[in-house]
């Protein structure tokens, strides 16, 4: 297991994923969020090839409400 | 017109406080337009709606087919003066994107000011065409204000797949740091109508937002920002 923070609470992993595959299994696929990593935002085209590792501080940044 | 933004956008911000006369400041953004600038934001808040309106569709008329006109916050007066779209706020009266586009319909251009990643995050989730980011360096119209540097603007772009315009004390000198950091453009006020020659100021702004070099020998805009 790896030990993370996302938005400010700990979690954890059973081992470390990309961006891509954290946010299908967060339940955001599809979805128009930002995520930062150890507070740099990365590019959604970065997503697929960022892997989330051991202590890294994750934002996810998400829109409020209906949106498109 | 399509609702995209081309891959380099100099937008020009315009400001009863530093021109207010009306005439005048059509000359300033006839020039400005031939010197490069393709996106015209109206900005106007001291006046009505129907003057708002009036002003927007003389600059409509001065801009041409050379830049788009987007209105600041008065999506009826974008309507009415047969501009592109609107430019809304990030909070309060006037700055909702749905709204706007309820009433401009699916082509209309509509951009949207915001401050932070989670602005442009929501922005983007509601429809926003194109998103002005900032304040980026010191300005003269938000004096004091926090600024966000490039590394804000990189957040902001890295955060929306929308473009982002980076505003906020844009000089000649420091317009492609935004660019290097991801904007597809740059959005100023004082750096063109606040400048004697606005003509020659936005081709400075333009040919170093490109990365060339500057096609107005002497005259100092580096000072004047936006």
């Amino acid at each position: 297991m790896i030990e993370i923070t996302v938005n400010g609470s700990s979690s954890e992993l059973d081992r470390p994923m990309s961006i891509t595959a954290f946010l299908e299994m967060k339940g955001f696929g599809g979805r128009s969020v930002a995520v930062a990593i150890n507070s740099v935002v990365v590019r959604r085209t970065e997503f697929d090839g960022t892997l989330i590792g051991e202590g890294d501080v994750v934002e996810i940044v998400r829109p409020v409400g209906g949106g498109l | 017109m399509s609702a995209l933004l081309h891959s380099r956008t100099l937008a020009l911000v315009t400001d009863l406080d530093v021109v207010p006369d009306w005439d005048d400041l059509a000359r300033r953004i006839g020039a400005a337009v031939r010197g490069g600038v393709d996106l015209v934001q109206v900005r106007a808040k001291t006046l009505d709606m129907r003057e708002r309106s009036q002003l927007a569709s003389l600059l409509v008329g001065v801009a041409g087919h050379g830049a788009r006109v987007v209105v600041n916050g008065d999506p009826e007066a974008a309507r009415k003066s047969g501009a592109s779209g609107v430019h809304l706020p990030e909070t309060g009266a006037g700055s909702s994107i749905s709204e706007a586009r309820a009433l401009l319909g699916p082509d209309a251009l509509i951009g949207k000011s915001v401050h932070s990643v989670a602005a442009a995050v929501q922005a983007e989730a509601d429809g926003a065409n194109y998103i002005f980011f900032g304040t980026v360096f010191p300005s003269r119209s938000h004096r004091g204000g926090p600024t966000c540097g490039v590394e804000g603007i990189a957040a902001g772009v890295n955060a929306v797949s929308v473009p982002v315009i980076g505003i906020g004390g844009i000089t000649a000198g420091n317009c492609k740091s935004v660019i290097d950091a991801g904007a597809v453009g740059v959005a100023a006020i004082g750096a063109i109508i606040g400048a004697y020659d606005s003509y020659r100021a936005t081709r400075a702004l333009h040919g170093a937002m490109m990365g060339g070099k500057s096609h107005s020998p002497g005259g100092d805009i580096g000072s004047a920002q936006g």
